[in-house]
């Protein structure tokens, strides 16, 4: 079993190093797995009840074309970083207050860091 | 002049949860299925969509989702002496319209019955005596097991996210479960929802009496949950707009939401909105349905479409009245106690009371659809019944769904209906209050039945189904000793005030909401005398229709209806496939 560990998390380091950064690989699985929290409502790459989310890092919020935001979510006007969606997930109508996003937010600090670091891998495609 | 369109293995009327599922496990062998539905697609509209989903007085107040009045009603009646008036706006039960039926509206109870209800004769006889059941009541066995549903209950929970505590594992009890629940092979695929604040106190007075309080099994998500298909549930937000609402979280299980997407991707599956079903074509001669005849109710155009098989999955109501209009099976004589289709109609007998709080934040727009605490001592036959005059129980639970504005304003009795003093009370006891139920079993009654009106008709000009109903002796007792059993135990909560403790007394009243399930109609059972299905949902007088629905359980138990239905409908999808590689008697 032991060995199992060890030779995973050689592998991870290995993966890790090439990566550039352990902490990034090691969020990014946990975030992908919180990330079963967002996917009844949101996909990488196609708009379903809420807008796609590959590039939503470095977009700036309620710009996404084909989807039908709130006033609130297109007024909004935030530049989507580490930092506006950390506070954006933790609560979601405290930062826009009236947006459309079923949702209450994550009080988890770790959670929404590993969910931010898995979203920011998601490229938007064109 | 209708139109006749190429035939189709497989036609089903009415596109709720047994159509879903009975589709599913078609379509899943590549068998063509068409549905007809009157309603439309509601996913991407207002009402499934915030601001407007929160909308109390369009979607509860008016029952926007439902059943449209104006088209077509219910006359009601409560006995076969009086003359049945149309309901002109009922509020009592609520029939769902569009894909997804009423199962998109409900509340999220999934509960599996007792076991011993699909043999609730044969139970009642060996305990009590071949002669206990008096011959007014048509309680009946249902030719089907528990047993033999419980890998469907399996499928439909794992289908639908159940959140639960397990209270019998293969015959095991398991603490914090329901030790009356139905032996299950597992756990349920989640853990349960949180218990509300009412629940909570409810559960204590509970454990005083010593009770075995339990968390109820639930269709909200209480996680973020994927289900076999693939198709995926969020996490339930507690928002308290779970019945007569449609989720705008995906946090609550149902067809729109799980089955439809997924079947509308399947080739075989086809689903056609706006299609209202006039009547099954029945041969006589060959006692085959040859097909349904539907109206576009787009183009108003009228189109017959042959199938190989053809199932009834409408609304309870909608089930039997097909069958009466196309005389498909003997309609039910109350006078003479023979036929079969219309008969053993049931409700479900509810009571409930106010408990009043003062230093208890309740909090009750804080909820989910079913977030409740149950004890279930007093359901069905859990206790014994000897020399107490009456069959049958209810579960006793605080099930807090919702503190919504207009519906929920409970003020302690002495308090006026309007004026200052009814708004201090308001703002005093919103927070503090909060109600409890008994949710009672509805036995079937000789004089309890539907046929079709002779005089009032739909907008579609076709009779209107008439209901006899009424709360009948046996029912009542039982309300009466379930409510009391309610009251000892609020009065065991240290309670600052409650409200009178209710039983369920005649006459039924049609303008107040209780709850949506109504049974019965075209009862199953392995007896064509006494059942228009057979316990494989197969017509007795035609071979290839098959009926689905709580339409065809013989009685109602103090349980909410739906896994019932979603075990029946998986297991008739399954029949009908080796029905269509061998068509035959089941």
């Amino acid at each position: 079993m032991t060995t199992i560990v060890r030779l995973a998390a050689l592998i991870f380091m290995v993966t890790s190093v090439a990566c550039g950064s352990s902490a990034v690989a090691q969020d990014r699985e946990r975030g992908q797995q919180a990330f079963a929290a967002c996917a009844p409502c949101h996909a990488p790459d196609k708009n379903g009840i809420g807008p796609r989310l590959a590039g939503v890092v470095g977009r700036t919020s309620g710009s996404v074309e084909d989807f039908r935001y709130s006033r609130a979510m297109k007024n909004a006007k935030i530049v989507w970083d580490a930092a506006t969606l950390d506070a954006y997930l933790a609560e979601p109508q405290k930062v826009v207050p009236g947006n459309l996003m079923p949702f209450s937010g994550i009080d988890d600090a770790q959670k929404r860091a590993d969910l931010v670091a898995y979203l920011s891998t998601l490229k938007a495609t064109n | 002049m209708a139109t006749k369109l190429n035939n189709r293995t497989v036609v089903i009327v009415g596109g709720g949860l047994t159509a879903a599922l009975v589709a599913r496990q078609l379509t899943a062998k590549g068998v063509d299925v068409l549905v007809l539905e009157r309603g439309v697609d509601r996913r991407k509209a207002a009402e499934a969509k915030l601001p407007n989903q929160r909308d109390e007085l369009r979607w509860d107040v008016r029952g926007g989702l439902g059943q449209d009045w104006s088209v077509e009603t219910y006359t009601v009646r409560h006995s076969g002496k009086e003359d049945a008036l149309p309901a002109r706006r009922l509020a009592a039960f609520l029939p769902g319209e569009g894909m997804g039926g009423a199962a998109s509206h409900w509340n999220g109870f999934t509960w599996r019955w007792s076991e011993y209800d699909p043999t609730l004769r044969t139970r009642i006889e060996s305990r009590y005596g071949k002669t206990a059941i008096p011959p007014e009541l048509l309680i009946q066995d249902w030719g089907v097991t528990y047993a033999e549903m419980e890998p469907h209950h399996h499928l439909f929970e794992k289908l639908y996210g159940i959140s639960g505590k397990a209270g019998n594992i293969n015959g095991k009890l398991q603490p914090g479960g329901n030790p009356f629940e139905a032996p299950r092979r597992d756990e349920y695929p989640q853990p349960p929802l949180e218990p509300t604040e009412a629940g909570l106190i409810f559960k204590a007075a509970c454990e005083k009496l010593g009770y075995k309080p339990f968390i109820a099994p639930s269709g909200n998500s209480s996680g973020a949950y994927t289900n076999p298909d693939g198709m995926k549930l969020a996490q339930c937000q507690y928002c308290g707009h779970c019945e007569k609402f449609i989720c705008e979280a995906q946090a609550k299980a149902t067809p729109d939401t799980l089955l439809y997407p997924m079947l509308l991707q399947r080739k075989s599956f086809e689903i056609r909105l706006q299609c209202r079903v006039l009547g099954v074509d029945y041969d006589k001669q060959t006692k085959r349905a040859i097909g349904v005849r539907y109206v576009d109710l787009i183009t108003g155009e009228e189109y017959e479409q042959p199938a190989d098989v053809v199932v009834l999955a409408a609304f309870t109501m909608s089930n039997t009245r097909f069958l009466l209009m196309d005389r498909i099976g003997t309609p039910y004589d109350p006078a003479t106690g023979q036929g079969v289709v219309g008969k053993n109609f049931c409700y479900q007998t509810n009571s409930g009371m106010n408990v009043f709080v003062k230093d208890r934040w309740i909090n009750p727009f804080l909820a989910s659809g079913s977030t409740g605490i149950t004890i279930d001592e007093f359901n069905n036959d859990n206790f014994d019944h000897t020399g107490l005059g009456f069959f049958g129980g209810g579960g006793i639970s605080a099930n807090l769904t919702n503190g919504r504005p207009i519906g929920n304003r409970r003020v302690p009795g002495s308090t006026p209906n309007w004026g200052t003093q009814w708004k201090e009370a308001n703002a005093a006891w919103y927070a503090h209050s909060f109600a409890m139920q008994v949710q009672g079993s509805s036995y079937p009654h000789r004089e309890n039945y539907l046929d079709l009106d002779p005089v009032y008709q739909d907008a579609h000009g076709q009779p209107l189904v008439r209901i006899t109903f009424d709360w009948r002796e046996n029912d009542m007792r039982m309300s009466e000793y379930c409510t009391k059993k309610m009251e000892e135990i609020a009065k065991a909560m240290d309670a600052t005030s409650l409200g009178p403790a209710a039983p369920r007394k005649s006459p039924f009243d049609t303008r107040v909401y209780q709850s949506t399930h109504i049974t019965g109609g075209t009862p199953m059972g392995a007896d064509p005398k006494t059942s228009v299905v057979s316990q494989h949902l197969q017509h007795w007088d035609a071979q290839n229709l098959f009926v689905v629905g709580a339409s065809v359980y013989p009685h109602n138990s103090g349980y909410n209806p739906t896994a019932v239905l979603g075990a029946l409908a998986l297991r008739l999808g399954d029949d009908l496939n080796s029905y269509i590689e061998r068509p035959r008697k089941l």
